[in-house]
Parts: structure tokens; sequence; C-alpha cells
């Protein structure tokens, strides 16, 4: 056996004792004040969501596509039982359209998805991470950003970018509300 | 005509027609002198008949004395003309009527001479006798008697006759004879000239003819003599070229023989190494056996090693595909748990433990991903050794084919060596011999070389007799064309 396979083994051991350690220290320390996040790639730049304002994380959804003249428009997929449109975040964004989009999340606030390029990781930021952009506006889709890792990463507004949506399809956006 | 004729035909046929001119001249003036001879003859012959008649008559009248004497003084000394004519007389008449027995009239009065002169005799001997017997007186009648007077007439007109046509005979003989030494002095002076004339014609002509020719082939003589006189210069001088040429390979000659020697030596040598080297490759041969042996083994070690790690390049590539389905359970478990968190925050308070429990299973998904990865960069890291150690151990055991194909092509090489350095040896040993026979065939060739050269100097000296005779050639033949050009 070589030196690689101890130290997977120790890992996996490690990894035990760490999940099983969690619960017991789960009591003994007060949580701070974190906002949950979701980093992502976009264009190539990284961004984060706020982890409220998305219903589910999803990968590999067989998008059907659709013709339509919004350029942002995918297609329609399934989640969860019901057909969601589903748009390419890039271009709303500012960025030229994806070319492989193999993951997707699915607003809280309306039966949307949006579809980014890579997946990061969840992340826990403590809130005096999180600052506002003082150039920005209402209609702005960036205006908060958080620290971390010795970078800076955009928090992207979903509403808003939910309402630009809306805003490309005023008249199909109503009915599917109602 | 003549212009095909030899010198020879053509003197001949002069000198002939000369001969033949001369020959006629000779044969006329031979014919006209022997008619003069002839007529001389004949004239004497004449003569001789005149004397004899002359004679007979002088001894008849002789006798016809020494009667007369005797009878007057009896004295017998007074008889001896009378005696002498009595023998002269006989053997006279004889003689005459001989010489003119060709001539009928003469013999005719020859005839009527004879009984003339025998009573005549008679009559002197019957006086003498009667004067010795009978004395003076008794002979004196018949001396006195005119019968005696009378036939000496008669005789004396015969002889006149006789003499008369005998002096006619030789005129006619005389006038022959001037005519024949006329002939004779003609034919001689005319023949003679006419031969002068014959003979200065043929001179002018063999002079004219063969002078023409003469100078002709004269002139050819002196043109081949002036090409004689170049070619000998010409090979005189190709005479002295050759002597330089055969010195000079005299002296590359030694020096071939000096390197004939050397390579001799060389291939003495070179036979030594070459039994050196041959000993050295069966040696090589049997060294090389056993490492081709040796690199079997190996090739054979190497092929378990590159089965070995084919083997456990697909066992990482059975624990890649493994990974890959941990790899994608810790994706799905990172999403559910997420989602987990996502509904467990929606719950509400009511969700909260569970969202503790959601975060908990990302965190592990999350960790577990993160081993996966390690443990992915790991199984690369395994399989690009892996790889890597295939291919070392492929390029490795090509290598180890190449080198046991090279190690089989250096084992027939270094036969093929020991095969050819026995070669070399042979070649060695045979290139020795022939360059010692090379080495007495070039001292041969020296040698002849040597008596070549010999041979052109002596050559050269007969070049200069050549030259020198062709130089005397062509100042003969222009002596002689000058000659033949006065001439």
């Amino acid at each position: 056996m070589s030196a690689s396979d101890f130290h997977i083994s120790e890992q996996a051991v490690e990894l035990r004792r760490a999940f099983d350690r969690s619960f017991v220290e789960l009591q003994r320390f007060e949580p701070v004040a974190t906002e949950d996040f979701l980093s992502i790639h976009v264009g190539g730049e990284p961004y984060v969501l706020r982890l409220t304002e998305i219903a589910g994380l999803f990968v590999d959804k067989k998008v059907t596509e659709l013709p339509t003249r919004v350029a942002e428009l995918r297609g329609v997929a399934a989640f969860r039982g019901a057909m969601v449109p589903v748009y390419d975040l890039a271009p709303l964004l500012g960025y030229s359209p994806s070319k492989a989009t193999r993951w997707m999340v699915m607003a809280a606030t309306a039966r949307v998805a949006l579809a980014f390029d890579a997946f990061d990781g969840h992340f826990r930021f403590p809130l005096a991470a999180i600052a506002s952009r003082p150039e920005s506006n209402s209609q702005d889709h960036i205006r908060q950003i958080v620290r971390a890792d010795g970078g800076i990463r955009s928090i992207i507004h979903l509403p808003s970018v939910i309402a630009a949506i809306r805003n490309q399809v005023p008249e199909a956006a109503p009915k599917k509300e109602h | 005509m003549f212009a095909n004729w030899t010198f020879g035909r053509r003197l001949a046929a002069a000198f002939g027609f000369a001969g033949l001119t001369l020959l006629v001249i000779v044969a006329v003036a031979y014919y006209s002198t022997q008619t003069l001879i002839e007529n001389a003859d004949w004239r004497s012959h004449t003569h001789q008949v005149r004397n004899d008649l002359a004679a007979l008559l002088s001894r008849i009248t002789d006798a016809e004395t020494g009667q007369r004497g005797y009878i007057i003084t009896g004295d017998d000394s007074y008889l001896a003309p009378y005696q002498s004519a009595l023998t002269e007389i006989p053997r006279i008449f004889n003689e005459v009527q001989s010489l003119t027995s060709d001539n009928s009239r003469q013999q005719e009065r020859f005839a009527e001479l004879k009984p003339l002169i025998d009573s005549k005799l008679a009559e002197l001997r019957q006086t003498i006798d009667l004067r010795r017997t009978q004395g003076f007186d008794a002979a004196l009648p018949v001396v006195s008697s005119s019968s005696g007077k009378t036939s000496m007439d008669q005789m004396r007109v015969i002889f006149a006759d006789a003499d008369k046509d005998e002096s006619a005979l030789l005129e006619t003989r005389n006038n022959a004879a001037h005519a024949s030494a006329g002939l004779a002095m003609n034919v001689i002076m005319w023949g003679g000239l006419f031969g002068v004339i014959i003979v200065g014609l043929i001179g002018w002509f063999i002079t004219v003819s063969l002078g023409r020719q003469i100078s002709t082939a004269v002139s050819q003589v002196q043109s081949s003599s002036a090409e004689l006189q170049a070619a000998a210069n010409q090979q005189a001088t190709g005479i002295k070229e050759q002597a330089t040429s055969m010195t000079e390979i005299t002296t590359t000659i030694t020096e071939l023989l000096a390197t004939a020697r050397q390579i001799a030596e060389s291939a003495q040598r070179v036979s030594q190494i070459a039994d050196q080297t041959a000993t050295s490759a069966h040696s090589g041969d049997g060294t090389v056996g056993i490492a081709h042996d040796s690199i079997g083994a190996i090739r054979r070690q190497v092929d378990m090693i590159v089965n070995h790690m084919l083997a456990l390049g697909k066992k990482s590539q059975e624990i890649g595909s493994v990974l890959d389905i941990v790899s994608e359970l810790a994706e799905q478990t990172n999403i559910l748990s997420i989602n987990a968190t996502i509904e467990a925050a929606g719950a509400g308070e009511a969700g909260r433990r569970f969202a503790v429990v959601a975060d908990e299973i990302r965190k592990l998904a999350d960790r577990v991903a993160d081993s996966a990865k390690e443990i992915r960069t790991l199984i690369d890291d395994v399989r690009a050794s892996v790889n890597t150690t295939v291919m070392a151990t492929e390029t490795g055991s090509k290598a180890v084919d190449a080198g046991s194909q090279q190690f089989g092509d250096v084992a027939a090489s270094f036969k093929a060596i020991a095969r050819l350095v026995a070669t070399t040896t042979e070649a060695a040993r045979e290139i020795e011999l022939s360059t010692k026979q090379q080495s007495t065939a070039v001292e041969q060739v020296n040698i002849a070389i040597s008596n070549v050269a010999q041979a052109a100097k002596e050559s050269e000296a007969s070049t200069g007799q050549t030259l020198q005779t062709a130089s005397q050639l062509a100042s003969l033949s222009k002596d002689l064309l000058r000659l033949v050009r006065a001439a």
C-alpha cells in the first residue's frame, strides 16, 4: 500500500470524524450573523446569488428549445412537476450568450429558471462582508458586493433580473402569474 | 608510246637501233670491201697472168739466146739460160694455163701456143746437138733457116693477143675496183654520217627523255630527302623526348619499386593485424552471444513489467470510473443539501435543525467532492505515471528489441567481421605476394626501360646518322638535278 492510499484513508476517517463532531459542536457555538450564497460563474466572471432568492439548484436538466424572438430565452424545462421558462443569465448581465449552461437555479419569487456557466459552491459569508455598490441604482442587477477569500464578488440581485425578464415579455408575464 | 618504257628498255631500244644502223652500214661496207678485195685479187690475178706470159716469153727468148751463144761459141756456159728455160717454161706454162682456166679464149691460145713452144724447144735442142756433135757449120743452116723465126713470131703474136686480153680484163677489173672502192667510201662516209646523226638523235632522245624522267625522279628524291630530313629531325626530337620520358619513367619506376616494397611490408603488417583482429572478433562473437542472451532475459522482464503496468493502468481507470461516480454523488449530495438548506430556510424555525443537518451534509459533500477531486488528481497522476511508465517501458521494450536485434546484427557483424578478416588476411597475403611479384616485375620493367633508354640513345645516334644521310641525299639530289638540268 502506497503513501497516497494512507493519505486517502486518513482523509476518509477525518471526514467521518468532522461530520460527527459537527453535531456535537453545534450546541456550544452561538451562530454568527451570516447569509448564505451560491457562488457561480457568468461570462467567465465570479458572481454570487443569495440563497434566499432562489427556490432550487439544478444540474443537467433537459431544456426544450422554443421558437422565440427573446434572445435570452433558452427554452422550457420541468422543475418539480412544473414547466418553467429557462433564461440565460449571461446576456441578462450584459455578456454574450453562454455556449454550455448545465447549471441553473429557479427563482424564489417567480417561476423562472436562470442558467449559468459554472457552479463553484455554497458559501456563508458574514453580513459585515457585504457592502453596497455606491454607483448602483435601482435598475442595476448588481447592487451589492461581498468580500471573500481575498477578493470581491458581485451579488446578483435576482428580483431586478426577474423584473427585466418581465419587461421583455410584459404580456406573457401577467398571465403566468395568474 | 615511250612514256611507260623503262630506262633499260629505252637504252636497249636506242642502242639497238644505233647498233642496227651501224650493222647495216658495216654490212654494206663489208660487202663493198669484199667486192673491192675481190676486184683487187682479180687485178693481181691479171697481173700474175701478164707477168707469167711475159716470163714465159722471156724464158723462151732466153732459151733461144743461150742456144745461139752456144752455137756461136761452143761454150757450154752459154747453155745455162737454155737449161734454166727448159725447166721454167713448162712450169710457167702450166701455171699460166691454170690461172686462165676460166678464160676459154686464153685456153685456146695456150692450146695453140703449146705446139709452138714444143717445136721451138725441139729446134733449139736439135741445133745444140748439132753444134755439139757436128760443129758450128752443121748447126748454122738450121739456125739460119726461117722456121725458128717464124715460130717465134707466131708465139709473139699469141703472147701479144693474150696480153692484150689480159690488159682489157685488167682495165675492166680496175673499173670494177674503182666502183667498189667508191661504193665503200660512200657507204663509209654517208653511212658513218647517217650513223652519227642517228646516234646523235638517239642520244638527244635519251638525254631528253631520261633527263626529264630523271629530273622528275630526282625532284621527288629531293622532296623525299627533305621530308626524310624533316622526319629525321622530328624523330630525333621525339627520341630525345622519349629519352627524357624514359628517364622520368625510370625514376618513377624506382619510386614505384620503393612504394611496392612499402606496400608489401604494410600488407604483411595488415596480415598480422588481421590475424589479431580475427582472434578479437571470435572473442567478441562469444561476448555478444552472452549479451544477446542477457538481452533476451531483460526483454522478458520488460514484457512482464509492461503487462503489470497495463494492468495497473486498467485498475486506475476503473478507480477513476468509481471516483466519477463518487464525484457525481458528492455533487448531487451537494445540490440536495443546498436545496435542503433552501427548503429549510423556507420552513422557518421548524426547519432550522434540518437546515443544520443539511448544511453539514453539504459540507460533507463539499469535502467529499474536494477529496474526490484530490483523489482524481492522484489517480490522474497515477494514470499519467502508468502511461508514462508504460510508454517508457514500451520504448524500453522496443529499445530492448532493437538492442536484441542490434545484438543479433552485431553478432552477425562479428561473424561477418571474422569472415571478412579471414578474407582480408588472405587478401593481404595475396597482396603481399602480388606486391613482391610486382616488385620483381617492376625491376624487370626497370631493366627493360633501361634497355629501351639505351635503345633510344642508339636510335638518337642512328637518327643523327639518318639526318646526315638525308642531308647528303638532299645535297646529292641537288647535284644530280643540277647535272641533269645542265645536261
